[in-house]
């Protein structure tokens, strides 16, 4: 699959799951871009808690690509490693950026 | 909150709640996955309710009294490990079925959430339908265990709580008047000349006479809860409640009683004896409102029987 793909959820084909996707696929990327911010700031544990709340959330809506994206986030700051925390925030908002409902 | 009365030895509220929609608590910070377990839960038999952090779900633990709560462990407030805790030392909460939900893959914190008292873990994201099974067998495996516990709580004779039962009871209504500055009151009552109806008229009638008395004493208010104390003394925990209401109660009880007319007995009266107390100055634990019961039902029965005495403030 190409860098820029579209990433749909695995539960796309389900109706009932529709809107639920639609709301978190719409503040999906505004979620990855406040975690960037948060690390700019020198908030690392808001940008941690809120890390650890897209890993948990991303595969429960059908996008295990963004829990697993997240997950990186979220290790590299437990480990104090933020300039790898930061690099892996901005690939988390790249990734948002391709998700689609 | 239990009737003392249990039909058949057997709660009938505790049939009915192993077939009735199980109430379910999730405690999480994160709104997404409240709208997720909403949404994915929603058609399991279940009344989903949700607190958005650690204190907001101690609250309503206590408040809804749930089946089961699925619980986070990584929260700005409170860890879940914390709450686990501050649940299992509270009496109100410490029976309810915790289930964690969390990100975490260390194996340690599973291994910790189960030996704090946590009945299963299971592990963000989640497999919806594994997440449908853990509930279900949760709240299945809780309520048994429920069941199994009040039947040994309750005595065979009456169907009422028994003194074990009351015991505790009577623990957590004081911990919870004094935590709310609510009154509670206490009647500890026992049939009068028991021995000599028993030895006269046969042990089935006196078992017939506690049992009658027993009845009287399960059919007062819903909030009252009457047990036995041992033999032919009982007593009745009144929350929520003064002397003077207890008084009116317990004169109640004792005209019922009175008024029995006994078939095979045309003429016999059988009365009962009652000390009332009221939780206060000087009578603020346990074993302080029980003497203080217990005295006043001791003036009762040297005052002549049949009537009620009220035991007056420290």
């Amino acid at each position: 699959m190409p860098d820029d793909a579209p990433i749909r959820s695995v539960f796309a084909d389900d109706p009932d799951m529709a809107t639920l996707i639609d709301e978190f696929v719409s503040s999906l990327t505004t979620r990855a871009s406040t975690i960037l911010e948060r690390l700019d700031q020198g908030a690392t544990e808001q940008a941690r808690v809120l890390a650890h709340q897209l890993k948990g959330a991303g595969g429960g809506y059908g996008f295990p690509q963004v829990t697993d994206a997240a997950r990186i986030v979220e290790l590299a700051i437990r480990e104090k490693r933020l300039d790898d925390a930061h690099d892996a925030a901005q690939d988390l908002i790249r990734l948002c950026t391709r998700v689609s409902s | 909150m239990h009737k003392g009365l249990i039909m058949n030895s057997v709660d009938p509220k505790a049939f009915m709640a192993v077939t009735a929609a199980a109430r379910l608590l999730a405690i999480d910070d994160s709104e997404l996955i409240h709208r997720l377990l909403k949404f994915r839960l929603q058609h399991e038999r279940l009344e989903i309710h949700g607190a958005i952090n650690a204190r907001e779900g101690l609250v309503m633990a206590r408040e809804l009294q749930p089946d089961v709560i699925l619980l986070d462990i990584d929260m700005e407030d409170m860890n879940g490990f914390d709450v686990l805790t501050t649940l299992k030392n509270d009496p109100l909460t410490q029976d309810i079925a915790v289930i964690f939900i969390s990100g975490t893959e260390e194996a340690m914190d599973k291994v910790r959430a189960l030996d704090q008292g946590a009945v299963d873990f299971v592990t963000k994201p989640f497999e919806v339908v594994e997440l449908k099974a853990r509930v279900r067998t949760a709240i299945r495996s809780q309520r048994l265990l429920k069941m199994l516990a009040q039947r040994a709580q309750i005595d065979g004779l009456t169907g009422l709580w028994n003194r074990a039962y009351m015991d505790q009871r009577l623990a957590a209504e004081v911990d919870e008047a004094r935590r709310h500055g609510q009154p509670l009151s206490m009647i500890l009552c026992d049939i009068d000349r028991f021995k000599h109806h028993n030895d006269h008229f046969g042990h089935p009638f006196g078992d017939l006479v506690i049992e009658r008395f027993a009845q009287i004493l399960s059919g007062g208010r819903s909030s009252d809860v009457a047990c036995r104390y041992g033999g032919e003394e009982f007593c009745v925990i009144l929350p929520s409640t003064t002397a003077i209401e207890a008084e009116e109660v317990a004169n109640r009880y004792r005209e019922q009683l009175e008024h029995i007319a006994w078939s095979d007995h045309p003429g016999l009266v059988v009365t009962a004896s009652f000390g009332v107390t009221e939780l206060g100055s000087g009578r603020d634990t346990v074993e302080s409102i029980l003497k203080a019961a217990d005295t006043a039902l001791y003036h009762a029965k040297q005052g002549g029987r049949n009537r009620v005495v009220v035991s007056a403030p420290a």
